[in-house]
């Protein structure tokens, strides 16, 4: 059962990270490669919030949540306006020297031997409740997350923002400071990474810094991918058919013994790195997209 | 103090000399095929790899062991472009990111699984650095250094005197010219992936002779070498060689002020610095609107 | 004046694109800028409008001077420009490409727009309206519900008028608004410019095809290489000897 609340857990958190990758790139198409360094921020701020100085359980979220957003302003106030092509290796720059800063900084973050003890939610109620309880908890967070995502995307501003990803110099044109609100989307996505980093810190109960190699925003970009890009419910399905590929495999590994473990662990992400080219190449709505995204695809090559 | 210096300097300009090949890589592709190519550190690993596999395993000789590692490259490289980004020429550039994404992925897992994740070394014969003036060097750096400043030299003279040359060099100028001028875009763009998995190919069998071979031998120079393109502006493919050498230098300096762990952020400070200075580099044509 | 430019400069890698051009649009009128390609019109139309920043000179916008302000400002204060080659929102429907050009819309805030929702119905209600009005105008109202990207080009060219109109700019810049448009919707366009300009509306116009400018443009500005080469009435500029010799012997 505890297996089965995990897998759960992972779902709904990959969601929620999909769900903010979904509106800087699904949404305004900013393409951030260092995704993973919010979701860390968020974890980090947390766990070592709640662990090393004793701070309440939500205050560490929403300090987690709010870190990541607030380290994410400076950078795409810097660089958003360059482009999307450099953008992207910015943010992959800093997603590395994000998880330097977490190796080297021992006397904050425990460098590599990570942080352990961190509180699930309802830890006193015992095991065997503190698990469900806490699942439903990420639960409500996500829905809410979600239900914002989808406000967003069903007004004006959702409206304004598939405008700017369409063609950015008639939307200021228009007298839109397209600027400002890449800027404020990445900062939003940023802090609902943070806050699904935190929420997983939590739920895993120990962190450490190879748990935010860049392979969580490739993880992250599949989900997203693999759902739809640009629609409101494909996170939710993408999230989960990774988390159950990912976890399956991890299953199957107990059962078969064709390769050594190291082999079937590289062997998964071969397959997701498979997976990510011929969803590109054949299938860049997504499983469950409609075709709306083909559409919108000629309409950028026109910017 | 002086000696010191006079050493980074030396292993500055050593770095450089290998980053300069897929730099220049790097701004060809960016440019000629439009994105930033994320898996270009995979075509470095593994064709350190195979020359490691020809080398150390099947015991050839080093030339043909280096000559292996670079087929490996040239053929992996035309595989990512004839599989994958020729399918993806005229979407936008996500969708070439991301399947570059893929790509990396899958090849640098693809060598976990056949080489596993421990660091191999090529079987070279022990050497001793020789002593010039203040500085140590190693011989098997003069012949990086010559092997790399050749390659460069090749690819000078390739864009001077062969007609593949001259029109990549033309495309990569102005890739809208370009395809006005009716430049066969199929054969330059196969030509510019066998040149830049040759490069790639060259600098990471440099690499891994100079350190060790590991799975993540390319995608750790990646940001360094991106920083270089930026910085020599990714128009222009010599720009970027020149890029590499100053990003050697800068990062081998750096070391000795900023702590060793911290060498790999080095690249991300200088990208960032490159891009709020000169946004389009040090020597990327103007912005025209 | 409702706007003037006043010696502006502008070199791009070793080549001047402007020299010292001024011009100056009184309120109301239509003016137009012609002269052969690569002769800086672009370039000028874009420093007026704030998309490419001049190397000197001043621009000056109803008596306060805008040469520094970025795009989207000089946007919200009337200035609006239409570009050549159409700028639709292509996955957008038509009437959602008009309805995202409303300005200071309560639904674009974040947050605020979340939880005022009931502000901001009301206020796209009437933004609607408008929206539907100009396309009736224009004559897109019965296309208004397809995705604008499956427009033709001369659609699109009205589309771009369309949202340019529910700015409600004072000043209306319009790049070769018949560039690549056949030759009846041509006709269309420059009868709804004349209306605009009946309306009170002040109109800058990039044009190449000269006969449609002289019928429509109470003042032309000449630009060859850089430099100005005439200005005065369309009947003025077409008799100037030097503007036949340089261009309209060429063209």
């Amino acid at each position: 059962m505890t297996y089965v609340y995990t897998v759960i857990a992972f779902g709904l958190i990959y969601t929620m990270l999909a769900l903010g990758l979904n509106l800087q790139m699904g949404f305004t198409g900013i393409i951030n490669f260092g995704y993973v360094a919010f979701v860390a921020i968020g974890a980090y701020t947390s766990a070592l919030l709640t662990v090393d100085l004793h701070w309440p359980l939500l205050a560490g979220w929403a300090a987690g949540a709010a870190l990541a957003a607030l380290a994410s302003y400076p950078l795409g106030l810097l660089t958003i306006r360059l482009g999307g092509d450099y953008f992207a290796v910015v943010t992959l720059g800093f997603s590395e020297l994000a998880l330097l800063v977490v190796l080297n900084e021992r006397q904050l973050t425990h460098g590599a031997i990570g942080i352990t003890g961190i509180h699930r939610p309802f830890a006193a109620l015992g095991p065997h409740l503190s698990a469900p309880l806490a699942l439903l908890t990420i639960a409500a967070l996500t829905a809410f997350t979600a239900y914002l995502i989808w406000q967003i995307g069903h007004s004006p501003l959702g409206r304004l923002l598939r405008a700017i990803q369409a063609n950015e110099s008639a939307a200021q044109a228009l007298g839109k400071n397209t600027v400002g609100y890449k800027v404020l989307v990445l900062v939003v996505g940023s802090a609902i990474a943070g806050l699904a980093g935190a929420l997983y810190a939590h739920w895993v109960q120990y962190i450490s810094p190879d748990q935010f190699s860049p392979d969580v925003t490739f993880n992250t970009f599949i989900a997203l991918i693999l759902g739809g890009v640009g629609s409101l419910l494909g996170p939710v399905i993408g999230a989960f058919v990774l988390i159950f590929f990912l976890q399956g495999s991890i299953v199957l590994q107990d059962y078969v013994h064709i390769f050594s473990a190291n082999q079937q662990s590289a062997l998964r992400f071969m397959i997701i790195g498979l997976a990510l080219v011929l969803l590109i190449v054949f299938r860049p709505e997504g499983i469950m997209g409609r075709m709306k995204s083909r559409r919108s695809r000629r309409s950028a090559d026109v910017s | 103090m002086i000696a010191e210096l006079a050493q980074h300097i030396v292993d500055g300009v050593v770095l450089g000399a290998i980053l300069a090949l897929p730099a220049l890589g790097l701004a060809l592709v960016w440019r000629i095929a439009g994105f930033p190519h994320l898996a270009h550190g995979s075509l470095m690993t593994i064709a350190a790899y195979a020359a490691w596999l020809a080398a150390g395993v099947w015991h050839l000789p080093l030339p043909l062991a280096v000559l292996f590692g670079l087929a490996i490259s040239a053929a992996t490289g035309v595989g990512m472009h004839l599989g994958v980004y020729r399918y993806l020429a005229g979407r936008p550039m996500l969708n070439l990111f991301i399947a570059s994404i893929g790509v990396e992925l899958f090849l640098r897992y693809g060598v976990i699984f056949s080489f596993g994740s421990d660091f191999q070394t090529f079987p070279l014969p022990a050497e001793r650095g020789v002593r010039l003036g203040l500085v140590v060097v190693r011989p098997l750096d003069l012949v990086l250094l010559g092997v790399a400043f050749g390659a460069l030299l090749g690819v000078w003279w390739m864009f001077r005197g062969t007609q593949i040359g001259r029109r990549m060099r033309a495309v990569s100028d102005n890739p809208f010219l370009a395809r006005l001028s009716g430049i066969s875009p199929a054969r330059i763009h196969l030509a510019m992936w066998i040149l830049v998995s040759v490069l790639a190919g060259a600098a990471g069998i440099l690499l891994g002779a100079r350190n060790v071979i590991s799975p993540t031998l390319g995608w750790d120079v990646l940001l360094l070498a991106f920083a270089a393109a930026i910085f020599g502006g990714i128009s222009n493919p010599f720009g970027a060689a020149v890029g590499a050498f100053l990003m050697g230098l800068v990062s081998q300096l750096g070391i000795m002020w900023i702590p060793t762990s911290y060498e790999e952020g080095i690249a991300f400070f200088l990208i960032m610095i490159v891009l709020l200075v000169r946004p389009r580099g040090l020597f990327g044509e103007a912005v025209r609107a | 004046m409702l706007l003037e430019a006043r010696d502006i400069e502008k070199s791009y890698v070793g080549s001047r694109v402007l020299k010292s051009v001024s011009v100056a649009l009184k309120p109301g009128s239509i003016t137009a800028l012609i002269g052969p390609n690569g002769a800086g019109k672009t370039t000028l139309f874009d420093i007026i409008s704030g998309f490419v920043q001049a190397d000197s000179g001043m621009v000056r916008y109803s008596g306060e001077e805008i040469t520094r302000k970025p795009a989207f400002l000089r946007a919200r204060r009337g200035i609006v420009k239409t570009f050549q080659i159409p700028h639709e929102f292509g996955g957008l429907s038509v009437l959602d490409n008009l309805l995202v050009a409303s300005s200071d819309q309560i639904g674009e805030r974040f947050p605020v727009g979340l939880w005022s929702r009931r502000a901001a119905r009301e206020q796209e209600r009437v933004n609607t309206e408008t929206a539907y009005g100009i396309l009736e105008f224009l004559g897109l109202l019965a296309s208004r519900e397809v995705k604008a990207e499956t427009l033709s080009a001369g659609e699109k060219k009205l589309l771009e008028l369309a949202r340019a109109l529910m700015l409600a700019p004072r000043l209306l810049m319009l790049d070769e608004p018949l560039a690549g448009v056949p030759v009846s919707v041509g006709e269309q366009i420059l009868e709804h410019l004349v209306d605009i300009g009946a309306q009170g509306k002040t109109l800058l116009i990039v044009e190449h095809n000269l006969e449609a400018v002289m019928r429509v443009a109470d003042w032309v500005y000449v630009l060859v290489d850089g430099e100005l080469l005439a200005s005065g009435r369309p009947s003025d500029v077409q008799c100037n000897e030097r503007v036949q010799a340089a261009y309209l012997g060429k063209a």
